[in-house]
C-alpha cells in the first residue's frame, strides 16, 4: 500500500515537469539527474528488498500453484487442474462472494463515516485537535488485538447487557446469518481513523473564499457540501475507496479474531481460506492457486475503480 | 498485503534461524576440533508446557553421557516448522511430536526412521502402539514410538455423581437417565463450548469409533470424487445418528453453551456447574488450576450395549527421528533414554498423561488411572478426524450443525467437501 502510493508520486512529478518545461532543456536535466548517484544508492537496497521478499515468493507461489506440492516431499506439474478445481469448488465461490459483499458494505459505510466526521472535525469547534486525536487511535491499534477485544465484547459483555433480545443474547457470532455484522462493525471502526485522516487533508485543501463566494450565490449547508467540497475533494475520495476496497478484498485479522470464518464457512474470506487450506489444511499448492486468483481479481477491481472514479476529479 | 507480510515474517524467521542453526553447527563443529568429540543433538519438539520437564531430562542426561549436547528446540505450529524443516534438509536429530493425521502422512512419504528392529518396540503397548501404525506409516515400517498417550472419553464429576446417586452409564440408555436425573437436580448434566469453533470434533471423535466399522474410512477413499451422500458409505449414511446423539448432548449443556468457550468450559465442570464435561484429559491441568480439590475421572462415550464400549485414546508425545539420522548411534542413545521407566514416569505424572511403556501402570492421577482397563485390554481406538484431510473444515461445520441444529446439512457439507478434496488431490 505505500509503496504503491509512493511510487506513483514521482511518476507525477516527471510527468508534470516534462509538460512544463521546454523539450530543448530535455538534454541537460537528463544530465543532471544522471549525475545525483545518491538516489539510485538509496533506491536500489529498496528495490532488492522488494524483490526478494515480495515479488520473488509471490512468482514462487504462482508457480507452485501448477503443481502438486503439498508443502514437503514430492512433487510434480498438474498444469491447470488446481485453477480447474478452484473454479469448482462452492465453498472458495462462497467465499469470494463473501467477501465481495463485505467489501462493498464497509468501503461505504467507511466513506459515508469518515467523510461525515471529517466534516465536523474540519469544523471550527472547540477541542477540534483532541477530537481529531481521539478519531485516529483506532489506527494505532492492531487489528488482532481490536479483533479479540470486540470478541470478548461480542461474546461476553453484549450478551449480559442485551439479555432481552435474542439475537444478541445468543451470541451475535454464533449466528449463521448475522455473524458478518460485527465483523463489518470492527472493521469500519478501524478503517475510518485512516480514511478521516485522507479526508480531512482534502477538506483542507479548498480555500475558505470559494464557500463564501458560493454563499453569496445562495449556496450553502447540504447545496455546498454537493456542488462544492464532494468535488473538490473527488480525488481522496477515489483514493479512499480504492484502498478501502483492497484492503477488506484481503481481510484476514478481524474475521481470524472474531469467528475464525464460523459459524461453518459462513464469514470465511478468501485470504483467511488460503490461510486455513494452505497451511493447517495441508493444500499448498491448491491454495496458491487461490492466492492468484484473487491477486488477478484485486488488481482487475483495481483497475476498473481508478477508471471509473479518476474522470470526476477533474 | 497482511499475508504477504506475514509471510515476508516467516521468511525472515525462517533466515534467522537457518543463520542461528549454522551458528549452532559452526559451534559444535569448534568443539569437536578442540578434542573433546562431542556431539550435538537437535531435539525438536512440540509440546510447550513440557520445556521444563525436557530440560531437566536434558541436564540429567547430559550428566551421565558427557560426549553427547543435546539442544531443545520447540515449535509451537509443530507441522509447518517440522515440514520447513524437512523440506531445507534440516531434519533435527531426535524428534518429539504430537502423532495426528498430518505427521501419519509424513510417515508415509517415508520421511522418519524405521524402529522395527529395535529394543523399544517390544516393550510398549501393543494397543497404542497400534493407532500410531493406524495413523500412517511407510511400508511395514514402525515409524513412531509412543511416548504418552491421552484420553478423549466423558470426563465426569465423581463427587457430583455419588451426590445423586447416579451410576457410571454404560449404555447410551444409562446416559439419557443420569441425564435426566442431573437435570431433575438443577444441574446441567454436560458442559459443551460451542463459543469456540474448535471444539465439537472432541465429542465426536469420542462417539465416532461406533459408526466407522468394518473400514468405514477405506470405503470413504474408494468412492473419493464420486462420493454423493446417497452412496454405499457417506457422512450423511453413516453418521447421522452419530451427530443426533452429539446434537442432544449440546442440548442438555449449560445455557450460556453458546458464548462459552475453552477456558469458560474447564472452569465451569471445576467448579461443579456440570456433571460431565466433553473434552480429554489435556483439559485436566487448568481444570485442577482452578479446583484442586476436584474429583474427575472418565469413561467411554457410551454405545448401546455395554460390552461394545470402546474408548478413544491417541498418542500425545510420539518420538522419532529422520529416515537418515547424521548421529544415529547418539540419538538412539537419547531415545533409550527418554524410554526408562523412571523418566517417562515422571513425564506423564507431570503432564497427565497414559505412559506407554508396558511396565508402567496406574498413573498417579486417578483421573487417567480410570482410563487405564480399556488401554490395558486393548479396547481403544485412535481419533476418527485423524481420518478427515484438514483442509476439510470439519470443526467448524460441525460447530455449526449443533449451533442451528441442522445436522443433514452438515453432513451434506462434510460428503460435498469429502468428494472436492479427494478430486483434487492429485497424487
Amino acid at each position: 500500500m505505500n509503496a504503491t502510493t509512493a511510487g506513483a508520486a514521482p511518476v507525477l512529478n516527471t510527468h508534470a515537469d516534462s509538460v512544463t518545461k521546454k523539450a530543448t532543456k530535455r538534454v541537460k536535466r537528463q544530465h543532471r539527474k544522471l549525475a545525483d548517484a545518491t538516489y539510485y544508492w538509496m533506491v536500489w537496497p529498496f528495490v532488492i528488498l522488494f524483490a526478494i521478499f515480495q515479488t520473488l515468493p509471490m512468482l514462487i507461489g504462482i508457480f507452485f500453484s501448477f503443481t502438486n506440492y503439498a508443502g514437503y516431499g514430492k512433487w510434480h506439474m498438474v498444469g491447470f487442474s488446481n485453477y480447474a478445481n478452484l473454479f469448482q469448488d462452492d465453498r472458495a465461490l462462497h467465499s469470494y462472494i463473501f467477501t465481495f459483499l463485505f467489501s462493498i458494505v464497509a468501503t461505504i459505510l467507511t466513506n459515508v463515516i469518515s467523510l461525515a466526521v471529517a466534516l465536523l472535525l474540519n469544523a471550527k469547534i472547540k477541542f477540534r485537535n483532541f477530537f481529531r486525536g481521539v478519531f485516529f487511535i483506532p489506527y494505532v491499534l492492531s487489528m488482532l488485538i481490536i479483533g479479540y477485544v470486540f470478541q470478548f465484547f461480542f461474546s461476553k459483555s453484549v450478551p449480559k447487557i442485551f439479555s432481552s433480545i435474542p439475537l444478541l443474547r445468543d451470541n451475535i457470532l454464533t449466528n449463521e446469518h448475522w455473524a458478518w455484522l460485527p465483523i463489518v462493525i470492527v472493521t469500519v471502526w478501524q478503517a475510518c481513523a485512516f480514511a478521516i485522516i485522507i479526508y480531512l487533508a482534502g477538506l483542507q485543501t479548498i480555500p475558505q473564499d470559494i464557500y463564501e463566494a458560493a454563499s453569496l450565490d445562495g449556496a450553502t449547508g447540504f447545496k455546498a457540501f454537493k456542488s462544492i467540497t464532494l468535488p473538490l475533494i473527488m480525488g481522496y475520495v477515489t483514493v479512499n475507496v480504492v484502498l478501502n476496497v483492497k484492503n477488506f478484498m484481503q481481510a484476514f485479522d478481524q474475521i481470524v479474531a472474531l469467528t475464525d470464518g464460523g459459524p461453518g464457512t459462513a464469514t470465511e474470506s478468501v485470504t483467511l481460506q488460503i490461510y486455513n487450506g494452505g497451511f493447517t489444511g495441508g493444500e499448498f499448492a491448491y491454495q496458491s492457486a487461490d492466492a492468484a486468483l484473487l491477486f488477478i481479481v484485486i488488481t482487475i477491481i483495481s483497475l476498473i475503480q481508478l477508471k471509473v472514479l479518476n474522470p470526476k476529479e477533474d | 498485503m497482511k499475508i504477504t507480510l506475514r509471510r515476508a515474517i516467516r521468511v525472515l524467521l525462517a533466515c534467522l534461524c537457518t543463520i542461528g542453526i549454522a551458528g549452532a553447527g559452526a559451534g559444535c563443529g569448534s568443539t569437536g576440533a578442540s578434542g573433546s568429540n562431542v556431539v550435538t543433538l537437535s531435539f525438536f519438539q512440540t509440546k510447550p508446557e513440557a520445556n521444563e520437564d525436557y530440560d531437566k531430562i536434558i541436564a540429567d542426561f547430559e550428566k551421565t553421557h558427557p560426549n553427547i549436547k543435546v539442544v531443545q528446540n520447540e515449535a509451537a505450529d509443530a507441522a509447518t516448522a517440522l515440514r520447513a524443516l524437512l523440506v531445507k534438509d534440516r531434519t533435527p536429530d531426535v524428534i518429539s511430536i504430537n502423532p495426528n493425521g498430518e505427521m501419519g502422512k509424513m510417515a508415509k512419504a517415508g520421511v522418519f526412521y524405521d524402529f522395527s528392529n529395535s529394543p523399544i518396540v517390544p516393550r510398549l503397548k501393543p494397543a497404542q502402539q497400534r493407532i500410531l501404525a493406524d495413523l500412517g506409516h511407510n511400508g511395514d515400517e514402525v515409524n513412531m514410538l509412543m511416548y504418552a498417550g491421552n484420553v478423549c472419553g466423558l470426563m465426569y464429576n465423581v463427587d457430583l455423581f455419588k451426590k445423586y446417586n447416579v451410576p457410571i452409564p454404560r449404555t447410551w440408555k444409562q446416559l439419557e437417565s443420569a441425564a435426566a436425573t442431573f437435570e431433575s437436580n438443577g444441574i446441567a448434566p454436560f458442559i459443551g463450548t460451542l463459543g469456540d469453533p474448535n471444539r465439537v470434533s472432541t465429542p465426536f471423535d469420542g462417539l465416532a469409533p461406533y459408526y466407522e466399522k468394518d473400514g468405514f474410512w477405506d470405503k470413504m477413499h474408494q468412492e473419493g470424487r464420486h462420493l454423493t451422500p446417497d452412496s454405499p458409505v457417506s457422512f450423511s449414511r453413516n453418521f447421522k445418528p452419530l451427530l443426533q446423539r452429539l446434537y442432544w448432548m449440546y442440548q442438555h449443556t449449560t445455557k450460556d453453551v453458546r458464548t462459552m468457550n475453552y477456558e469458560d468450559g474447564n472452569a465451569a465442570f471445576a467448579e461443579g456447574k456440570g456433571a460431565m464435561i466433553l473434552t480429554g484429559n489435556w483439559a485436566l491441568a487448568p481444570m485442577l488450576q482452578t479446583n484442586p480439590n476436584l474429583h474427575a475421572k472418565f469413561f467411554p462415550y457410551p454405545a448401546d450395549n455395554a460390552k461394545d464400549d470402546i474408548l478413544v485414546s491417541g498418542g500425545d508425545v510420539a518420538i522419532t527421528m529422520g529416515a537418515h539420522p547424521k548421529h544415529e548411534k547418539e540419538s538412539m542413545e537419547f531415545i533409550n533414554y527418554l524410554f526408562q521407566k523412571k523418566i517417562q514416569k515422571k513425564f506423564v505424572d507431570d503432564q497427565q498423561l497414559i505412559p506407554s511403556l508396558k511396565d508402567l501402570k496406574a498413573n498417579a492421577n486417578p483421573a487417567l488411572a480410570s482410563a487405564e482397563p480399556w488401554i490395558d485390554s486393548g479396547k481403544i481406538i485412535g481419533y476418527a478426524d485423524h481420518h478427515i484431510p484438514a483442509s476439510i473444515s470439519y470443526n467448524p461445520i460441525l460447530n455449526k450443525a449443533m449451533l442451528d441444529g441442522n445436522l443433514d446439512s452438515a453432513l451434506n457439507t462434510l460428503d460435498n467437501e469429502w468428494r472436492k478434496v479427494e478430486a483434487r488431490t492429485i497424487e
